[in-house]
C-alpha cells in the first residue's frame, strides 16, 4: 500500500510512564541528562507496536483494559510522545478521549467551542458558522451559555462530540465515548459517524464492544499487555480475541448457574403482578449455555412468577446489537400463542430452531405485558446477554447471517434478451 | 526551537483566544467589573503612600521631577510600580498556568506554552490603562517632558523579559510545586531589594559584603526598568545608552533562554499535569 493512502502510521512505538517518580529524579536527570532507573517504579503501556491506519477506513482498536489502548490513542492525538519509535499522522486530527475532552470548565459551553475551534486550528468566522448545528446537535439548549462545570456528565459528552464532529477532521479518534449517552444520542452519534465515513473521514475508534467492531470496523488492532496480538479485518480480529476471551468463559462454566441466567443491569418497569424472574438460555441438550454458536438451536427460557391468577398475558422479547439497534422483537401475542391463565411460578419457552446472528453480543430485553399488549406487568430492559460465536457457515458482516446459499444460473443473461 | 516557534505561530488563534477569553474574565462575577482595573492600583499606591510617603516620611528624599518644584512621592512612585504590577503579573502569574489549563493539556494537544504567552498578553491592557492614567496626572500637575511617547516601549521590553522567566517558573512549577511556595517568598524579597518604594540614591553609601550597594543594585534587571520607567514619565529624561543596553539584553536574553529551556524540557508535561 503507497505511503500515502495511510493516514496514521505507528512505527515501533513503545510508552513508558513512571509511576510513584521520585520528585529528586526529575531534578537529578533534568541537571546530568542520564536517565537513572533505578529512581522510579516504571510501567510499560505500549511495548513495540507498528501498525497502519488507512486512510479513510474505520480501524477498532480492542482489548483487556490495561492493554495500552487509550494509550495508544493519547500518543496518536499527540498528548504524549512515544518514548521510543514514532507516530505520523496524515491530516487534521479531531479527538474525543473522554468525557468532556478539552473543556474548561469556567467556561461556558459556547466559550468552549470557540476555545476547542481554535486549539484545532479553526478560525473563529469559519466555526461561528457551524456553532448553531453545533448547539443543535449536542441538545444542550439554553444551558449552552452556563459554564461547562455545571454540566451533567451526559452533557458534557454530547457537547463534546458535538464539537469534534462538526470540526471537519480528517481523522477522528474515539474513545469508548459513545458508550455512554441516552440510547437515543447513541443512536444519532452513529448515524454521524456513518455519514463522516462516506465523506471519507479517518475514523480510529478503542472500544469494549466487539459488536461495534464487527459491524462498523473495516479494520482492527487487538492490543494485549501494550503488546500488538493482532492487526488485519475487523471480523477476524473480533474472531479471534472472542474466541479467546469464550475459552477464558468455557473454563468458568463450572461455577454455577447463577452466571448463567446472566442478571444484567438495566431499566426495570411495570405493575409487577406477574414478574419476569430470569431469562436463561439453553442450547439442543436441554443444557443451560452462555453462547450460543451461530447457526445452532437456541431455546429462551423465561421464568415468570404471577401474584395473582393472570389470564392470558404477552410475553415478548426484544433483541438488540451492541450498538443498541433492535433486531428482533418476538412476542407472543403477535404469534397468536395463548399462554393460558397464569398464577404462581412457571416457565415459558421461546425456541429458535436456528440462530441467525452474526457473533458478537446481544443485549436482550424480557416483558410481560396484559392480554392486549398494552399494560406493563413488568419489563426488564437489556437485563440479559446473548453471546453469539462464530459457527461453522463463513461469518458475514452486519447483524443477521442470511443463510442463503450461492450458485449460478442455468441460463445466460444473453440468452433472455435473445428470446425477446 | 525553530520548530517549535513555527508551531507556536501557527496555534496564533489559539493564543489570541486565550489572550481575550483572560481578558474578559479578569473582573467577572465582581460588581464593580471593569472599574477594579482603575481601583486596583490607586488602592495599593494609596496604602504605600500613607505607609512610607507619610508615616516613614520617605517623600522627602524624592527627587525633583522634570517640572521644576514638582515632588511627588506618590507619583514617583506609581512610575515604578507600574513596571513591578507588569513583571509580577506576567512572570509570577504565569507560575501556575499548568494547574488551571493542565487538564486541557491531558486531553487534547495544543502547544504547553500557548496559555504562558496568552497570560502576558491579556496583561498589556492593563499597564497600557495604568500608563496612560499616569500620563494624565502627570499632565495635570505641569509635568510634560516629551519623553512620554517613548515610555510603551518598555513594555514589550518587559514581557519579554517576564515571559521568559514565566516559562521556566511553569515549568519547574508544573514538576515541583515547591516552586510555587518558593516564589511568594522570593517575590516579596524582589519588591523589596528593588528600588520601587525608594530611590536608588536612598540607600547612600551601604556596603555588603564589601560591595557598594547602588552597584548591586544596577545588576537586578529591574531596577533598570523601573528607573527607566521613572526617567521617561517623572524625571523627563532619556535612559542613558548603558541601561538602553541593559534593557533590550536582558528581555532578549531572558526570552530566548527562557524559550529554548522550555522548549526542551515541555514535552512530557501533559504527563505530570
Amino acid at each position: 500500500m503507497a505511503e500515502t493512502d495511510i493516514a496514521i502510521k505507528v512505527e515501533d512505538v513503545t510508552k513508558r510512564f513512571r509511576l510513584n517518580q521520585n520528585r529528586a529524579a526529575y531534578l537529578k536527570e533534568a541537571i546530568i541528562h542520564k536517565t537513572d532507573t533505578s529512581q522510579w517504579r516504571e510501567f510499560w503501556a505500549l511495548k513495540g507496536v507498528s501498525l497502519d491506519i488507512h486512510e479513510g477506513s474505520m480501524h477498532g482498536i480492542i482489548g483487556h483494559n490495561g492493554s495500552g489502548k487509550s494509550t495508544l490513542l493519547r500518543l496518536m492525538a499527540n498528548i504524549h510522545r512515544p518514548t521510543t519509535g514514532r507516530i505520523v499522522a496524515n491530516g487534521r486530527i479531531s479527538a474525543l478521549l473522554e468525557l468532556g475532552t478539552g473543556f474548561h470548565p469556567q467556561l461556558t459551553g459556547r466559550e468552549n467551542i470557540y476555545l476547542n475551534a481554535s486549539i484545532l486550528g479553526i478560525s473563529p468566522r469559519e466555526i461561528g458558522r457551524r456553532v448553531d448545528d453545533i448547539i443543535d446537535f449536542a441538545g444542550i439548549g439554553e444551558f449552552i451559555d452556563s459554564p461547562v462545570r455545571i454540566y451533567s456528565s451526559g452533557m458534557k459528552v454530547r457537547l463534546g462530540f458535538s464539537v469534534a464532529v462538526h470540526v471537519d477532521p480528517e481523522i477522528l479518534l474515539l474513545d469508548e465515548v459513545i458508550a455512554v449517552g441516552d440510547e437515543h444520542f447513541k443512536r444519532r452519534c452513529f448515524d454521524h459517524v456513518y455519514s463522516l465515513r462516506k465523506k471519507g473521514v479517518t475514523i480510529v475508534l478503542v472500544t469494549h464492544s466487539l459488536g461495534q467492531v464487527q459491524s462498523m470496523c473495516d479494520r482492527a488492532t487487538w492490543l494485549e499487555s501494550g503488546e500488538l496480538k493482532m492487526d488485519g479485518d475487523a471480523i477476524e480480529v473480533a474472531r479471534a480475541y472472542l474466541q479467546q476471551v469464550n475459552s477464558a468463559e468455557s473454563g468458568d462454566q463450572e461455577h454455577g448457574e447463577a452466571d448463567l441466567e446472566m442478571q444484567g443491569r438495566g431499566e426495570r418497569r411495570g405493575t409487577g403482578e406477574v414478574t419476569i424472574e430470569a431469562v436463561t438460555f439453553v442450547n439442543a441438550h436441554n443444557r443451560p449455555t452462555p453462547f450460543v454458536n451461530s447457526g445452532r438451536p437456541l431455546v429462551a427460557r423465561i421464568r415468570y412468577k404471577a401474584a395473582e391468577p393472570i389470564k392470558n398475558p404477552t410475553f415478548g422479547l426484544r433483541i438488540f446489537t451492541d450498538a443498541g439497534t433492535l433486531v428482533s422483537a418476538p412476542n407472543s401475542r403477535r404469534a397468536r400463542f395463548e399462554a393460558g391463565t397464569l398464577d404462581g411460578e412457571g416457565e415459558i419457552l421461546y425456541r429458535m430452531p436456528r440462530i441467525h446472528l452474526t457473533p458478537g453480543t446481544y443485549h436482550v430485553t424480557a416483558g410481560v405485558f396484559d392480554e392486549n399488549n398494552l399494560h406493563v406487568y413488568d419489563e426488564r430492559q437489556r437485563e440479559f446477554e446473548l453471546r453469539v460465536q462464530p459457527g461453522e457457515a463463513p461469518d458475514t458482516e452486519g447483524f443477521v447471517d442470511m443463510g442463503g446459499e450461492w450458485a449460478k444460473a442455468r441460463k445466460k443473461l444473453g440468452d433472455d434478451q435473445r428470446d425477446d | 526551537m525553530l520548530t517549535a516557534t513555527q508551531e507556536l505561530w501557527d496555534y496564533r488563534a489559539l493564543v489570541l483566544n486565550l489572550t481575550n477569553r483572560e481578558i474578559k474574565s479578569q473582573f467577572k462575577m465582581t460588581f464593580l467589573g471593569n472599574l477594579w482595573a482603575l481601583i486596583n492600583p490607586t488602592l495599593t499606591l494609596a496604602v504605600y503612600s500613607l505607609v512610607f510617603g507619610y508615616f516613614l516620611s520617605f517623600h522627602r528624599n524624592t527627587p525633583e521631577a522634570w517640572a521644576s518644584g514638582l515632588q511627588s512621592f506618590p507619583l514617583y512612585l506609581f512610575c515604578a510600580l507600574m513596571m513591578w504590577w507588569l513583571f509580577n503579573r506576567v512572570a509570577i502569574g504565569a507560575t501556575g498556568a499548568f494547574t488551571s489549563m493542565g487538564s486541557l493539556l491531558r486531553k487534547v494537544y495544543f502547544p504547553p506554552s500557548a496559555p504562558i504567552v496568552a497570560h502576558g498578553l491579556a496583561q498589556v491592557r492593563q499597564t497600557m490603562l495604568e500608563g496612560l492614567v499616569c500620563m494624565l496626572v502627570l499632565c495635570l500637575v505641569g509635568n510634560t517632558p516629551w519623553t512620554f511617547i517613548l515610555w510603551p516601549l518598555l513594555i514589550p521590553l518587559m514581557l519579554a523579559f517576564g515571559m521568559g522567566m514565566g516559562m521556566l517558573l511553569a515549568l519547574a512549577n508544573a514538576y515541583y510545586k515547591d516552586v510555587g511556595y518558593l516564589t511568594t517568598i522570593l517575590n516579596m524579597l524582589l519588591f523589596y531589594v528593588t528600588p520601587i518604594i525608594y530611590s536608588v540614591d536612598a540607600v547612600g553609601e551601604t556596603e555588603f559584603m564589601g560591595i557598594p550597594v547602588k552597584s548591586l543594585m544596577q545588576l537586578n534587571p529591574l531596577t533598570q526598568f523601573v528607573e527607566a520607567s521613572r526617567e521617561l514619565l517623572y524625571l523627563g529624561v532619556v535612559p542613558g545608552l548603558w541601561r538602553m543596553v541593559a534593557l533590550v539584553g536582558i528581555s532578549a536574553t531572558s526570552l530566548v533562554v527562557g524559550w529554548a529551556l522550555f522548549v526542551k524540557y515541555s514535552k512530557d508535561v501533559s504527563e505530570v499535569v
